[in-house]
């Protein structure tokens, strides 16, 4: 998983990353939906 | 026959200014925003960028004549601070060379250099407290500074005692110092005048006349903090009002320089009134009252204000419609530019904004998609000007920039 402000769908892709978050939150968010939380 | 430089000149001028005023221009503007693109380009480092001003130059130049950009932005405010600011023993910013890699641009140093109850202080005295408090701070060479006395105490005979200060070694070596670190910024400001009249010479105008700051940021950046500044919205709200009301008349001030310079665009750089820093209540009272003035004081002027909106600002689209039909350049990051189109199309130009990750990764074609799509759509009926989401990062592939260039300035064309 990745985050920050800067990243988006390209970023994503090209670092091979599973997931990415603009903000903390986002990550919260996808931490909770991979361990089912 | 190639055109005369003036006339390119003038054809440009136009170019924009009918992009501002919401006529149809003869094709898209593309105005490059460049960082250390150009040095990276041409293949010197960034420290060098920074500390020599011939070999800035020189990269400057050969970057503008290769891309043709409509407008060029003066790369000395930007770029070419290093040995003033060396000379300052200057604290807030880490560069190229000073505290980051030579090849990697500067860093701000966030913090809290005015503390949550020195407000009133603030309030009370802008200049002097800059002076004796803020100064010490962020310049090494002028922590002696703390040392000088209130100026208004300087009345009748206590003048003496007062100018008696400046006789202490520590100060009188400040002063010294400073006036070194004064010499420097001003061979650096008549590199910066030549620069500008050479490339008009070559028949290309300069983006902005100044720069200009939300109050908000102001406070924020360099005073409080972003940390600061957050808490303060809960825990000092009246203070944080007070102090953003201050320093109105100073950044109109600041920005109605332009003026002299003779280039009536205004840069206003915008950081924390975005989405991910705050909620629209907060915008709406904090943020955009002050912003607003000063993009009106402006106008009214005869000056453009042109805001970067770095971040997201789609939701807070309908708040900043509130402005003065065809009288500014609105530049976008994040936020959802089509969206933009839809709601501001009608009332201000919209600059932007090809992803930095795809002028970095992408390839010329993916680039030329997206211009296409801009021009299409953002670009339909003009108001619109070609740059980056963030201008033109430093990592961006050449062959990209120079796809938006060429793609801009053949498929831009309006018929």
């Amino acid at each position: 998983m990745i985050g920050g402000g800067q990243i988006n769908e390209e970023i994503k892709k090209y670092t091979g990353a599973d997931a990415y978050g603009r903000d903390a939150m986002a990550g919260v968010a996808l931490a909770k939906e991979w361990v089912g939380g | 026959m190639a055109k005369a430089p003036e006339e390119l000149y003038q054809e440009r001028e136009k170019r924009v200014s009918d992009a501002i005023q919401l006529k149809v221009p003869d094709r898209v503007p593309f105005l490059p925003f460049f960082s250390f693109f150009p040095a990276k380009y041409a293949g010197i480092s960034f420290k060098e960028a920074m500390y020599d001003y011939d070999k800035l130059a020189e990269v400057s130049k050969k970057a503008i004549i290769d891309f043709q950009p409509d407008m060029y932005l003066n790369p000395y405010g930007l770029i070419s601070v290093g040995p003033t600011l060396e000379a300052l023993d200057y604290k807030q910013l880490k560069w190229p060379g000073h505290g980051v890699d030579p090849n990697l641009t500067y860093q701000f140093v966030e913090g809290e250099y005015m503390k949550a109850e020195e407000y009133d202080a603030f309030l009370f005295d802008p200049s002097g407290f800059m002076i004796r408090t803020i100064f010490p701070r962020i310049c090494g060479i002028l922590e002696p500074f703390k040392m000088l006395p209130s100026i208004p105490s300087a009345y009748y005979l206590r003048i003496v005692p007062r100018v008696a200060v400046l006789g202490i070694p520590e100060v009188a070596a400040a002063f010294k110092r400073l006036l070194k670190a004064g010499a420097e910024a001003q061979r650096m400001m008549a590199e910066a005048r030549s620069f500008v009249e050479e490339m008009e010479e070559l028949g290309f105008p300069t983006q902005f006349g100044s720069t200009g700051y939300a109050p908000f940021d102001y406070i924020g950046d360099f005073l409080r903090g972003t940390r600061g500044i957050m808490l303060d919205m809960y825990r000092n709200p009246d203070k944080l009002l007070e102090a953003i009301e201050k320093v109105l008349p100073i950044m109109i001030e600041g920005g109605v320089a332009a003026k002299r310079a003779g280039i009536p665009r205004v840069f206003i750089p915008l950081h924390k009134g975005a989405h991910g820093f705050m909620s629209l209540e907060q915008f709406n009272t904090f943020y955009w009252p002050t912003l607003h003035k000063l993009m009106l004081a402006l106008i009214d002027e005869g000056l453009t204000p042109c805001p970067l909106f770095e971040g997201d600002y789609t939701d807070r689209l309908e708040i900043i419609k509130d402005i003065p039909k065809g009288k500014a350049i609105y530049s976008f990051e994040h936020t959802d530019i089509f969206k933009a189109k839809e709601v501001l199309g009608d009332r201000v130009c919209i600059r932007g904004n090809v992803p930095a990750s795809l002028l970095c990764t992408g390839t010329p074609q993916e680039v030329r998609d997206y211009c296409k799509k801009l021009i299409d759509v953002v670009g339909r009926g003009g108001g619109f000007i070609m740059d980056g989401a963030i201008g033109i990062p430093d990592e961006a592939k050449p062959e990209n920039v120079r796809a938006m260039a060429d793609f801009t300035r053949e498929y831009g064309v309006y018929h």
